[in-house]
């Protein structure tokens, strides 16, 4: 479904990806962990096209359904994102307009990409909203972003990101921002969500924990390359990477070793 | 060594903290707090975002007053200290903050974010500012040359160690680690606690450390303290957190936690709704409305800490045959 082959991506001439492959079927749930910097976020953004001013994608190519995307007129990218392919982001708070209710983006933008009524728009977003637990959907419709607390906003992130059923998610931190008892319940119900829809994700995470969690195959990056791949069982109980390594021996664990002498 | 034995460096009694909202309505931060902190020792304060962890350590380091209560600094009570009194007194409470990017002044070289303690209490003089940064920078292993250098030309992690080296450069009994590892990567996390485990050692420094990652609370201190809705519910020797008894909301935190040594198969055991708002905390005991063990008596009388053995402390109803805690 979605083939990544050999990409370099360089911001300014500078690469900051360098030589990232990955290959995905239907229904599979990939995660990116790594450092700060190590070219996570980059490589989603480059996916969606999305490269920030100076970004380019300087070699190799992605396939999303056969399609060569990197290849694909400005048009029809712009209709698959948001349908095929959507995101959520670290926080969703940041993504809509502070000025606008909740409601009124969330109507604006199933109207952008499906012929439709205001009402019939209304009534497909409150019923997403309450899909993803939001008690009360017409209040949070009434909402503005700063009214709702964190959970709450990412809530409605997954919400609008899951109203075209894509084929494709890509998930930029989207717990990072949360409390862990918060987290657990976005996680738990972005999982619901792939188990009904089939959804691949690609998620993007510094949460080794999370990563082993809820995927298939975890690639580990630093420095814009992916130093080790594999499923959970290799990374977490049979590392070879020094990094790899190193990250999971500096996760302070529940029933672990105390650092504080007593 | 039982706590009877151990100095108290400082004192939390009964400490209240009310905020007025601009609608008249009062914000309970912070409801009749009582913790000590022992000399030498870490305590940890573990509790998600609300919970009252900011507003308490706010008062603990003399920038907030508390409504009603007192906090105790080697014995003298220091809640409501002004002017020079007060500024003495600080000089030994430093506090190390969770931005580094932030904490420091853009235009500010490196020499005089760490020395600016020092010259602001005439401890040196303009012209030992170089040697003496030099001194703090290796102290928390940065080289010296750093010293003519800005904040933005450093990573997260030699960020955070430069307000290490400011914080303890007046040699405080008290250091305050306010969320000090959340901006960084997990390998610059161990890399900043190791540091900071060091100095404790070397200098037998008083600290509290604060952090919503309660794996990472668990490992750094003596003694853990679980906050939620102003509320200390539980307060646990770090070894033993989360092994033995535990307070229903500490049990909750700790199966929401994704570990890389969880077991995968089982269901996650999470908490459904969300905390409350601090402007509307329910009657009897905080924790009920999520709790999972709710009984009648929840929703009429509030726990008080009860200790199930030395050092350990729960308040919960479920737990209501052992003895109070003693003031």
């Amino acid at each position: 479904m979605l083939n990544v082959k050999n990409i370099t991506v360089e911001y300014d001439e500078r690469p900051v990806v360098e030589d990232f492959s990955l290959e995905m079927g239907e229904g599979e749930i990939v995660s990116l962990v790594g450092e700060s910097g190590s070219g996570k976020t980059t490589v989603i953004r480059a996916i969606l096209g999305l490269l920030p001013e100076g970004g380019e994608v300087t070699r190799g190519e992605i396939f999303f359904d056969g399609k060569s995307l990197l290849d694909c007129p400005k048009k029809d990218l712009i209709a698959m994102r948001g349908r095929d392919m959507s995101m959520i982001f670290q926080d969703c708070g940041a993504m809509i307009d502070p000025t606008s209710t909740i409601g009124s983006q969330f109507i604006e933008y199933i109207r952008t990409h499906e012929k439709m009524g205001k009402r019939e728009a209304y009534d497909r977003a409150a019923k997403m909203l309450t899909a993803m637990r939001l008690p009360d959907a017409d209040n949070v419709m009434h909402s503005y972003p700063f009214q709702l607390s964190g959970g709450m906003r990412q809530r409605v992130g997954i919400a609008m990101a899951m109203t075209f059923e894509p084929k494709l998610l890509l998930a930029d931190e989207p717990t990072s921002a949360l409390d862990v008892t918060t987290q657990g319940q976005i996680i738990r119900q972005m999982m619901d969500m792939y188990k009904e829809h089939k959804t691949s994700i690609i998620i993007v995470t510094h949460n080794l924990g999370v990563a082993a969690y809820m995927s298939d195959q975890i690639l580990v990056m630093k420095g814009g390359k992916v130093v080790e791949r594999g499923d959970r069982e290799k990374i977490l109980h049979h590392p070879e990477d020094p990094y790899t390594v190193n990250l999971l021996d500096s996760i302070p664990k529940m029933d672990g070793e105390v650092y504080v002498e007593y | 060594m039982s706590n009877t034995d151990k100095e108290v460096l400082l004192e939390a009694r009964d400490v209240t903290k009310i905020f007025r909202t601009t609608k008249g309505r009062s914000l309970l931060a912070n409801d009749k707090v009582n913790l000590k902190i022992y000399r030498g020792e870490t305590l940890g304060i573990a509790g998600e975002s609300g919970c009252g962890k900011s507003t308490f350590i706010r008062m603990i380091t003399m920038l907030d007053e508390p409504t009603s209560g007192e906090i105790l600094f080697r014995g003298q009570n220091v809640s409501h200290l002004r002017g020079e009194a007060r500024r003495q007194v600080c000089r030994h409470v430093q506090m190390v903050f969770q931005d580094p990017a932030e904490a420091f002044s853009p235009r500010m070289k490196i020499k005089d974010i760490v020395c600016e303690p020092l010259l602001n209490f005439r401890l040196i003089s303009r012209s030992q500012v170089n040697d003496k940064a030099r001194e703090l920078l290796e102290m928390v292993e940065l080289p010296g040359e750093f010293a003519d250098r800005y904040a933005r030309d450093m990573s997260g992690g030699q960020r955070q160690r430069v307000g290490i080296a400011r914080a303890l450069a007046l040699e405080p009994e008290l250091l305050i680690c306010d969320e000090v590892t959340s901006a960084l990567d997990v390998c610059v996390q161990k890399r900043i606690t190791d540091l900071l485990l060091k100095l404790q050692k070397e200098k037998g420094i008083t600290m509290a450390f604060i952090c919503h990652d309660i794996s990472l609370v668990r490992a750094m201190s003596h003694r853990t303290a679980i906050m939620y809705l102003g509320n200390i519910l539980e307060v646990v020797p770090g070894k033993q957190l989360g092994l033995q008894m535990s307070h229903p909301y500490t049990k909750a935190l700790k199966s929401s936690l994704f570990s890389v040594d969880m077991d995968f198969n089982e269901p996650l055991e999470i908490l459904e709704s969300e905390a409350p708002s601090p402007l509307d905390i329910p009657t009897g005991c905080p924790f009920r409305n999520r709790c999972r063990y709710v009984q009648k008596i929840c929703a009429t009388e509030k726990p008080v800490l009860r200790t199930l053995e030395p050092g350990h402390q729960i308040a919960c109803h479920l737990f209501n045959g052992f003895p109070e805690v003693e003031e």
